[in-house]
């Protein structure tokens, strides 16, 4: 073969990588965010080889346990390359990219035509369902696991033609490996076993269909092995439920197949969206018509791949998201690519009918998917200002904690709120006082009221230096310390919280004497500490929240004595087995409203070790309603 | 064989071209930020705030929200307060604090007339009701007592808001574009 022919091939086969890069490129700039934070935290927690095989394949976030796409890449990644968020998204985009080859390869086996081999990745490639894997770390595990899918089925159609025992093992491998990127691993056997029902050749269907078993037998046993480990929820939005609201689910998914899921979003018309709808399902019910006449096996293999991917997250009725669709549109994007190559062998009338659907799927999904990615790579580059600006902040005060000052709600929830600081070792950032007017973080983000310092404390951290106050000014951080103090600390109220961390050291103040150093951000009650605080006008309740170390939990039930005013207000145990335990005591009506009470905090038995006296871990005392 | 090595090769020459473009491409995404350390001990207050005006955000102390990206206002909640720089001359002549802002279409619909109070410590400086929605300026006089010291606070005080959660979770007064004292 001339070398100009190979380049020529190679070139043509390499050009739906090209469009991705070029297409999602932003997404190569974007910080991370969310999600990635908690992945980014795991290196934090890994001080020896225990804790890595703990960190690596200890079930997390819903029971999950993806080492390869999620704990592994993020602990490897930011071991090499720390809070740079390329390489990770490279890593991404080189995985698409092996995806596409192989999505490229397998279109040409299955079809045996090479213009929809060419075609197929460029359909896939092309919806906007994958701007959220283009830009956002944490969903590299439906990436990595369209890989394993694609890369087992490649080896299985190679042993279907082949024969060649090796070609049955890679894929079973694969397969295997598969797990550690994403359950929806498991319906594997379920592809392979379209593709022999529906493409591979009759005589020898029976053959591979008993090869499957074993791999169907690991599914099963995976199946069982994570039922075990991660009951199903009976709460929250991953609960499942098993009605007639999977077909809705099902026809969601299918609009975001042909239709940009942030059509409207971007501003484009609902009524546009509409005809792109129509014309995309249009397309594929005419597809579907030719396949039935021509008995094509190919299309119906296509369709149980779309439908055997995205099965797992149908009875998802209250979690819908666009990136559960990347698997699925493989089974969309062989399908689009074949039709557009049926049509092609069959004159220019039915070259045209193909072209205008095409079109209209590629003019409504590049610029919607490039709007996306940029709009992301914005949204995340505030996230990255704050981030690296409070490593930066740190570095220049270390001795002293960082208030954030007008920090909006995006960034809370993208930051500040996924515990954001806590992978670059900055454990002391907090808001300025009102934060809570104007943030409103979304459900599931660390609680605002952990974050927001009362006014008294602020005052009192400001005026004995021990916080600098920083505000988001474009791509960096301003220091506004003067400026806060200048004008709005003669604003804040100098008076008690109602609620105090012992755990923090700007409550240190508030604190008796006996309490223990502060340590990990949590001190020690001996036998007996005191705390000030405040009781507002509608304090009705004392909570407080601890921890005992299980282990000494052990040698027998802790009492609990609990005095406002020297009054006795509580008389409490804590029990094996609560390590970490939550009290409420009433407070007597005649306290409410005082600016200053004394708490006292009794605890018997104790233990002595070293000199010290240790009775529980505290942890938060605070006034309720 | 030779067929499908020269593919391989002419593939990897191509693919790594790809990637070596990708990486020459790369963007502002890593490194360090480089924060904004005063270089004097006192920061110095403006008498004219701009909502957009990053350097003069630490001056509205209550109740303005962030700026939306690229928008030159804010909302603000019902009530919001500004500190602002004495101008020269003040002192002896005292001021005028204008104060410009719209009121929104939806807004007016659901409250109906809006009346808006200006406070500075106890003096109060000034109401207006508005009864239509459109873009007005507040305007009222602050006596040179008030201004004989570096700075003054102003409360403005709206009586009718739209409370957290009827349009969004917040709660929404006004959408104000700028603040200013001038001496008379």
């Amino acid at each position: 073969m001339p070398a100009a022919a190979g380049y020529r091939k190679a070139a043509l086969g390499l050009a739906p990588v090209a469009f991705l890069f070029v297409l999602y490129q932003h997404g190569l700039n974007t910080f991370f965010y969310q999600d990635d934070f908690a992945w980014l935290s795991l290196l934090r927690q890994t001080w020896n080889f225990q804790d890595f095989l703990h960190n690596m394949f200890a079930p997390m976030a819903q029971g999950t346990v993806r080492p390869w796409s999620e704990r592994g890449f993020f602990m490897l990644m930011q071991k090499l390359f720390g809070m740079d968020s390329y390489p990770f998204h490279m890593v991404v985009f080189l995985t698409m990219a092996a995806s596409l080859v192989l999505v490229s390869h397998l279109t040409r086996r299955i079809t045996g035509s090479t213009l929809a081999g060419f075609l197929a990745p460029w359909f896939w490639a092309g919806n906007a369902a994958l701007v959220t894997v283009m830009t956002w770390n944490s969903s590299y595990n439906q990436v990595l696991c369209s890989l394993f899918l694609l890369g087992a089925l490649a080896s299985y159609v190679q042993f279907a033609e082949t024969g060649r025992r090796t070609f049955w093992w890679v894929g079973f491998f694969v397969f295997v490996l598969g797990f550690g990127a994403l359950e929806i691993n498991i319906v594997y056997p379920a592809l392979a076993a379209a593709y022999v029902v529906f493409v591979a050749p009759v005589e020898k269907r029976r053959r591979l269909l008993l090869g499957l078993w074993p791999l169907a037998l690991v599914s099963v046993a995976y199946f069982a092995w994570h039922r075990a480990i991660a009951p199903l929820p009976k709460t929250g939005p991953y609960v499942l439920h098993w009605d007639a609201e999977i077909l809705k689910t099902t026809a969601l998914y299918w609009k975001w197949t042909v239709w940009p899921t942030q059509w409207t979003q971007f501003g484009h018309s609902f009524f546009l969206a509409k005809l792109i709808m129509v014309s995309g399902s249009l397309a594929f019910a005419t597809l579907a018509y030719a396949g039935w006449r021509r008995r094509s096996g190919v299309l119906a293999f296509c369709a149980a791949w779309y439908l055997i991917s995205l099965a797992p997250v149908l009875p998802l009725s209250a979690h819908h998201t666009d990136y559960y669709l990347t698997i699925p549109l493989i089974g969309f994007a062989i399908a689009a690519a074949t039709g557009v190559s049926w049509a092609w062998s069959r004159g220019w009338v039915w070259r045209s009918a193909a072209l205008a659907p095409v079109l209209v799927y590629f003019a409504s999904m590049i610029p919607t998917a490039w709007a996306q990615t940029v709009w992301w790579e914005n949204r995340a580059s505030g996230v990255r200002t704050l981030v690296l600006g409070v490593a930066a902040a740190k570095k220049a005060h270390p001795s002293r904690a960082i208030v954030l000052d007008g920090v909006t709600t995006f960034l809370y929830d993208d930051a500040v709120g996924q515990s954001a600081f806590y992978p670059i070792q900055v454990d002391d950032v907090y808001l300025t006082p009102g934060a809570e007017l104007t943030i409103h973080p979304a459900e599931g983000n660390a609680d605002l009221r952990n974050l927001v310092l009362e006014p008294g404390v602020m005052l009192h951290a400001l005026t004995h230096d021990q916080v600098v106050v920083y505000s988001v000014a474009g791509d960096h951080l301003r220091n506004i310390t003067a400026v806060y103090e200048q004008t709005t600390a003669g604003r804040l109220v100098d008076r008690l919280p109602a609620r105090v961390d012992a755990g923090n050291p700007l409550f240190s103040w508030l604190l008796g004497r006996t309490w223990s150093e502060l340590q990990s951000g949590s001190r020690w009650v001996p036998d007996r500490a005191t705390v000030r605080l405040r009781i507002p006008e509608d304090g009705n309740r004392l909570a407080l929240e601890g921890y005992l170390p299980i282990e000494q939990l052990r040698t027998g039930p802790r009492h609990l004595i609990v005095k406002v005013a020297g009054v006795l207000i509580g008389d409490t145990q804590i029990n094996d087995p609560e390590s970490n335990f939550r009290r409420l005591f009433r407070v007597p009506v005649e306290f409410r409203g005082r600016e200053s009470v004394e708490v006292e905090i009794q605890v018997d038995p104790v233990l002595r070790k070293n000199g010290e006296v240790l009775g529980l871990i505290f942890g938060k005392i605070a006034i309720l309603p | 064989m030779t067929k499908q090595i020269a593919t391989y090769r002419a593939a990897t020459v191509v693919a790594a071209s790809l990637l070596l473009l990708t990486v020459g491409c790369r963007g502002k995404h890593s490194g360090e930020v480089k924060n904004e350390e005063p270089s004097a001990p006192a920061a110095i207050l403006m008498a004219q705030v701009k909502m957009a005006d990053q350097d003069a955000a630490a001056q509205l102390i209550q109740g303005f929200y962030p700026p939306e990206t690229g928008a030159t206002w804010r909302w603000t909640a019902g009530k919001f307060a500004v500190v602002l720089k004495a101008p020269l001359g003040s002192a002896e002549r005292g001021g005028t604090l204008s104060f410009s802002f719209s009121l929104p279409e939806p807004v007016v619909q659901r409250l109906g007339p809006m009346t808006l109070t200006a406070v500075a410590g106890a003096k109060k400086l000034g109401t207006e009701t508005y009864k239509a929605a459109g873009s007005y300026t507040f305007t009222a006089p602050v006596p040179a007592e008030l201004l004989n010291k570096d700075s003054v606070t102003v409360d403005f005080v709206l009586d009718k808001s739209l409370p957290a959660g009827t349009v969004e979770k917040r709660e929404l007064g006004l959408i104000a574009t700028s603040v200013g004292l001038e001496a008379r």
